[in-house]
């Protein structure tokens, strides 16, 4: 029987190609029509490895499905769709295929075997997430782009080097298996799978990244990158202890950017730091229960994160910012798009009838079941702040009332607002039928989120930071950011550090010029000094006086080397 | 309308739906059986002090931006409407 064992992500790769030679029409059919052929090819497949070949002595497998990669497929994939529908309503065939090749990359990652294959699969999402980043229209995005680049490329660097380490263990080490942390390959690889996941010191790319792409890359860019990177985690290090504190920093980093960043864009960025944390110290827990909560965390926080990034998208592609500062009177102009953000705001706070209570519910059971009281407190109040600060804060900042002789706004175009409806009834009907999700987990699971306790204790949450944040901020007691940039890690690398940097290669300048100057006139006097005393040789009777010392002196040591050996 | 007016309006709202959700958590948290809570944090009325707690830390986010935030540079991507023609 005719079986087709091709990984789907690479049906997504040839696409990106397609899709620089397609017109306009025909990309976005391309598009949905690649990602529904590689949700057929992922489940059509049964578990298990295929298309496996050797390489240069090493195994090949690219293709190998499994539970956990399966949940990330089918996310990735659906997301992937939605994205296609959102980018219809704008021109590039640039960014088209740059969405087409990091969606690609990431999907082809998830399902290849072996190292080597996910290596080179993994580098090409990030470089066609640079390349989303380059395509962008925004100003500074070549920029941004440049420095996604780096990252993506220092990430590279060391797991190239981590999976080398372990190659020369021996060629069977190739095979995808669960990796010693504590290790130096594992080591390696480890610090760059905390790199895409925007772990503390790194988290500064997602945010740079998704600020500076427009709003069909920004959707994408806030998808697939950092989440191919939890999968990695999740097929490599689950159990890893030291996953636990690094997410409970990125979920406080993320949860404090969120509410205190100006631009949405960026803050919503932040609050996918912070979830992708609970995913992450979900792994580090490694219980069954955990692992199967960070599978479904990861699955839910790509629908609402989407769903976000596209309603707030739609402000930046009609306003040119979503600075809360700059959006008064968007509640009026653009009520689609407001209603849209304040949706899927709830949906990323986990509020009880959308898709991420279910899985948030069972990170606090797994946090619960062993006794984790610090990351049981993180993972519960995080709602409440991504609640005050992405939902209500724009909801308030939109509903502010237009400067006098603000022009005329139209909504988003149909298909931006079909992509965000469809992304926000995703999040509902994920949220009120949560028994279709946990299928997909692995392993039986019987879990109610919506048991009284559990819904009450998330409305409570919700409910109470809500009323708190909204008294305050209707008393003027919440201030309003100053216009800037607000300081991160990549203020110093671009402040401080790139002055000092300057500064530095500067006094380089000057010391290799000193250098070069010191160093020819010393080569000038050295060789004057030589051409002399070649003169002098050339010419031996020129002066009578110096030849005949010259001569006195050369039949002195040929005397005394004579003397020298009779005696000895 | 002034502007105070305008985000009146809508503060008023967002406080009668915020205080409804509030209610209702309140309500089933006394109304359920739970078990016992393995800490105080997730005791009855446990999610409301965590509410509480992140609001706080929300608004003491805002006043870092605003203490932090000011005279930087403009952030890049500001004021480019995301159009541009075929390509």
């Amino acid at each position: 029987m005719f079986a087709l064992t091709l990984n789907p992500g690479f049906v997504l790769i040839a696409s990106a190609i397609l899709a620089l030679a397609a017109p306009r029409g025909a990309r976005v059919v391309l598009m949905i029509g690649a990602a529904l052929l590689a949700l057929w090819l992922l489940l059509d497949h049964e578990f298990g490895a295929a298309a496996a070949m050797a390489q240069m002595g090493l195994p090949v497998v690219l293709l190998d499905l499994d539970a956990l990669n399966r949940i990330f497929g089918i996310a990735l994939l659906i997301a992937l769709i939605v994205a296609a529908i959102y980018a219809s309503a704008r021109r590039s065939r640039y960014e088209d295929g740059a969405i087409l090749l990091m969606a690609g990359g990431a999907v082809s990652a998830l399902f290849v075997g072996d190292l080597v294959s996910f290596v080179a699969a993994s580098s090409l999402s990030g470089l066609g997430a640079a390349w989303v980043v380059f395509a962008s229209p925004i100003e500074g995005a070549g920029r941004a782009g440049a420095r996604l680049l780096m990252w993506h490329g220092l990430e590279g660097l060391l797991i190239l080097v981590g999976v080398a380490l372990r190659l020369s263990a021996g060629a069977e080490s190739s095979v995808l298996a669960r990796l010693d942390a504590e290790g130096i390959s594992g080591g390696f690889i480890l610090t760059a799978l905390l790199i895409r996941v925007g772990a503390p010191l790194a988290h500064v790319w997602l945010k740079d990244a998704v600020g500076s792409a427009s709003a069909a890359g920004a959707s994408a860019l806030s998808v697939f990158p950092s989440m191919l990177g939890v999968y990695a985690l999740a097929r490599f290090f689950p159990a890893a202890p030291i996953l636990v504190p690094v997410a409970a920093c990125m979920i406080v980093i993320g949860a404090f950017y969120a509410a205190a960043e100006d631009d949405l864009r960026r803050a919503s960025a932040y609050g996918l730091i912070a979830q992708s944390g609970v995913c992450i110290a979900l792994i580090g827990l490694g219980s069954p229960l955990a692992l199967a909560a960070a599978e479904g965390h990861a699955f839910t926080t790509i629908c609402s994160f989407l769903a976000l990034q596209m309603a707030l998208g739609n402000a930046q592609h009609r306003l040119g910012t979503t600075r809360a500062s700059q959006l008064a009177g968007l509640g009026r102009k653009m009520p689609l798009t407001t209603a849209l953000v304040f949706v899927s705001g709830l949906a990323v706070s986990a509020a009880p009838g959308f898709s991420a209570h279910a899985s948030h519910a069972l990170a606090l059971e797994a946090a619960a079941f062993w006794e984790m009281r610090l990351l049981w407190a993180l993972i519960a109040a995080l709602p409440g702040v991504l609640f005050a600060g992405l939902a209500l804060r724009a909801v308030i900042a939109a509903n502010r009332a237009p400067a006098k002789g603000d022009g005329q706004l139209h909504e988003a175009p149909y298909a931006m607002l079909l992509a965000g409806a469809l992304g926000a009834f995703f999040c509902v009907a994920v949220g009120l039928a949560p028994g279709w999700l946990y299928g997909l987990l692995p392993g039986e699971l019987s879990f109610q989120p919506f048991a009284l306790d559990r819904v009450g204790r998330q409305l409570e949450v919700l409910g109470v930071a809500g009323a708190i944040y909204v008294a305050l901020a209707g008393a003027g007691s919440v201030k309003a950011p100053a216009t800037g940039r607000l300081p991160d890690l990549d203020s110093l690398y671009s402040g401080p550090f790139a002055r000092a940097g300057r500064w530095f290669g500067a006094v380089m300048m000057r010391a290799q010029d000193a250098f070069g100057a010191f160093l020819d006139g010393l080569l000038q006097r050295a060789g004057e000094g030589a051409s002399t005393w070649v003169r002098a040789c050339d010419r031996p009777y020129a002066s009578a006086g110096d030849a005949s010392a010259w001569l006195a002196i050369a039949a002195a040591a040929v005397a005394a080397v004579v003397a020298g050996q009779t005696n000895g | 309308m002034s502007s105070n007016q305008a985000r009146g309006g809508i503060v008023g709202v967002l406080i009668v739906i915020c205080l409804a959700l509030a209610g209702a958590g309140v309500v089933f948290d006394l109304a359920a059986d739970a078990g016992p809570p393995f800490w105080i944090g997730s005791a009855r009325g446990g999610g409301a002090a965590l509410g509480a707690v992140s609001a706080v830390f929300a608004v003491l986010g805002a006043y870092a931006a605003n203490a932090f935030g000011r005279g930087g540079a403009k952030a890049s991507g500001e004021g480019s409407k995301d159009v541009r023609p075929d390509a």
